[in-house]
């Protein structure tokens, strides 16, 4: 009997508005920074790539990229550093205070941002370093260790631990064993959660605004102090220039590995 | 350093394993020869496994002492003891191709690459697989699969080799080609072999001594053979195949079973009052009604190829007979008939419940 996989035109109809809600905002932004115009306009009636040209007079927007790209890799690579080690121990050990530490590494994706930018606040002004990279990157470790620690669990919760032994029992010494058969084995998980620490960090506004200072501006900053004083296209063609870079990136990545699978943390087939 | 003789290879000494409150395994005590064919045999939760883990160093015993070649192995990490390990799992390590598996045990030796090579193609050629070698696991078979982790578990040369359910994720036909294999390839290299199962059929064809387990502890060590025939107790009468039950009188030289009077082998003439008896299934013989033996009624009668499972309807419950299957078929379905064995197969069992 053929089974009916079709969609019916009620879903595809649902589908098409779902995908147009999504994209359109995309799409205006980067229709809005070929405008010839001095204000926020479609360029239908005079397209220009002036509003490119702008993005290279203007510096600091330069600067918060590398800044943001930096603080991004930084962000995303210690976030794998912390969640890996307390990955393993969470699902290979059973101790007392393994639901405590459980609970610690999801709370951040509980609190609000607003609240979480006030208490980084004043936890760094007490040390002295708000407004420096260091406060940055450890207030965005604190946004995306969540994302990671769940990931790498979730791989590491897929892992036969019959494996493990049996490259124990060949030989292998505790720290063999992770470089050479646990760490390959969930290295998908771990390239996908740091693909999203990494994202996650490039993207944060709110606990950024609390911590910036001029000598250290995240993209997202720049961007929104930028819009609170102005409102011309330079916004949006620094906008349609960042969703340009990160589809590069992302179809690059895809070449490499599939992106639905590196957000899930799953291994290859 | 003292050598054990070789009827101690490998020695449990009231081993013991408690998790918390649960008592996992009580007391084991086992003795093991060089070259040996060890079965653990029982069914879930009888603490086989754990025993098995805590020879190859992942549990550590809660009391007494595990000695190899004379050599106490407390303390010594599961990846210093040099024992061989397959998992029914196969447990093969998925990003690497079967050599690559196999040769790692050798690459954590740093034995060098010349020699590895070498000793991995003679791994592989052991269990078949040669044209195979560059493969990845997620491309062939489960028998396949096990293999490449017998080659693995073979190549370090292990002093020891521990097999935990190696053949219970094969099919049928598929597991018994394996075991005439893994009896010959265990023959030739002489390595002292461990076997924990559930299937009373495989350590039966395997092993030189099955240790029957139940709730920790170990019933009967024997050969398969002598276990089956005279196993210590009903449990271990019941799970080395199929076993019938008999309650007789006995006074004298004869038993009352159901009213019908039977005579008794010599052991078991000495004792009085009621016994429960055991016997195998292929030593009932299904007479003819009116012959003398037990009477009973073909309950249900199933074919096996090589011979018929009879159910006979008896006064003293249902038996199990195996018939031989001759070309003719045996009584069917509603046909009275008699059963009748001989004396010398009747067994006591122990401690009857």
């Amino acid at each position: 009997m053929p089974r009916n996989d079709r969609n019916g035109a009620l879903a595809i109809g649902f589908h098409l508005l779902f995908i147009a809600f999504i994209l359109a905002p995309l799409v205006v932004v980067v229709l809005v920074s070929f405008t010839d115009k001095g204000f926020l306009a479609m360029p239908f009636s005079g397209a220009s790539l002036r509003w490119w040209w702008a993005i290279g007079d203007n510096p600091r927007f330069l600067e918060s990229f590398w800044f943001s790209l930096q603080l991004a890799f930084v962000t995303a690579t210690l976030a794998a550093l912390v969640a890996v080690p307390a990955a393993l121990a969470i699902v290979r050990f059973r101790f007392p205070g393994r639901e405590a530490l459980m609970a610690l590494l999801a709370s951040p994706l509980m609190i609000p941002h607003v609240v979480l930018g006030v208490a980084l606040l004043r936890f760094f002004a007490g040390l002295g370093l708000v407004g420096s990279f260091v406060a940055l990157a450890a207030a965005h470790l604190v946004v995306v260790v969540p994302y990671m620690a769940r990931l790498v669990t979730a791989s590491l919760a897929g892992l036969d631990p019959r494996i493990e032994r049996a490259a124990e029992s060949l030989g292998a010494g505790r720290f063999a064993v992770f470089r050479r058969i646990t760490l390959p084995l969930i290295l998908p998980g771990v390239a996908g959660g740091w693909t999203l620490a990494f994202i996650t960090s490039f993207d944060e506004l709110t606990v950024s605004l609390f911590l910036a200072s001029p000598s250290a501006t995240p993209l997202p900053v720049r961007l929104f102090t930028y819009i609170d004083q102005m409102t011309d296209p330079l916004v949006a063609s620094v906008s349609a220039a960042l969703i340009a870079v990160t589809a590069v990136v992302l179809v690059v990545l895809d070449r490499f590995y599939p992106i639905d699978r590196l957000l899930t943390g799953e291994r290859r087939a | 350093m003292t050598t054990a003789s070789t009827s101690d290879f490998l020695v449990l000494d009231g081993v013991a394993k408690s998790y918390g409150p649960v008592q996992a395994v009580h007391d084991v005590s086992v003795r093991v020869a060089q070259g040996e064919f060890l079965g653990l045999l029982g069914p879930s939760g009888c603490g086989k496994t754990t025993t098995l883990q805590m020879i190859a160093g992942f549990e550590t015993p809660t009391a007494g002492r595990i000695l190899l070649e004379g050599r106490e192995l407390a303390g010594i990490p599961a990846s210093r003891r040099n024992i061989g390990l397959v998992f029914q799992s196969y447990a093969l390590f998925p990003h690497m191709t079967v050599a690559e598996n196999v040769a790692f045990g050798l690459e954590m030796r740093r034995v060098p690459k010349p020699e590895r090579r070498a000793r991995v193609a003679r791994a592989l050629d052991l269990v078949h697989l040669t044209h195979l070698a560059d493969r990845f696991p997620r491309q062939m078979s489960g028998g396949q699969q096990q293999r490449v982790a017998l080659a693995r578990a073979l190549v370090i040369e292990p002093r020891l080799l521990l097999l935990d359910e190696p053949l219970s994720n094969l099919d049928a036909k598929l597991r018994e080609e394996m075991q005439v294999e893994l009896r010959e390839v265990q023959r030739r290299v002489g390595v002292t072999t461990i076997l924990v199962t559930h299937d009373q059929q495989e350590a039966m064809a395997l092993c030189d001594r099955v240790a029957v387990m139940q709730g920790g502890r170990i019933v009967q060590i024997d050969a398969p053979w002598r276990a089956y025939d005279a196993p210590a107790d009903p449990f271990v009468a019941d799970f080395l195949g199929r076993s019938n039950r008999l309650l007789a009188r006995i006074d004298g030289t004869t038993a009352e079973i159901a009213g019908h009077r039977f005579p008794l082998p010599e052991p078991l003439a000495a004792l009085r009052g009621e016994v429960a008896l055991a016997i195998r299934p292929e030593r009932l013989r299904i007479l003819p009604a009116g012959q003398p033996g037990l009477p009973g009624t073909v309950h249900s009668r199933v074919f096996l190829g090589g011979f018929w499972l009879v159910r006979v309807e008896t006064p003293c419950g249902d038996m199990l007979v195996t018939v031989q299957n001759t070309g003719t078929p045996p009584a069917e379905e509603g046909a009275a008939v008699a059963l009748d064995w001989d004396a010398h197969s009747l067994r006591r069992l122990e401690a009857a419940a």
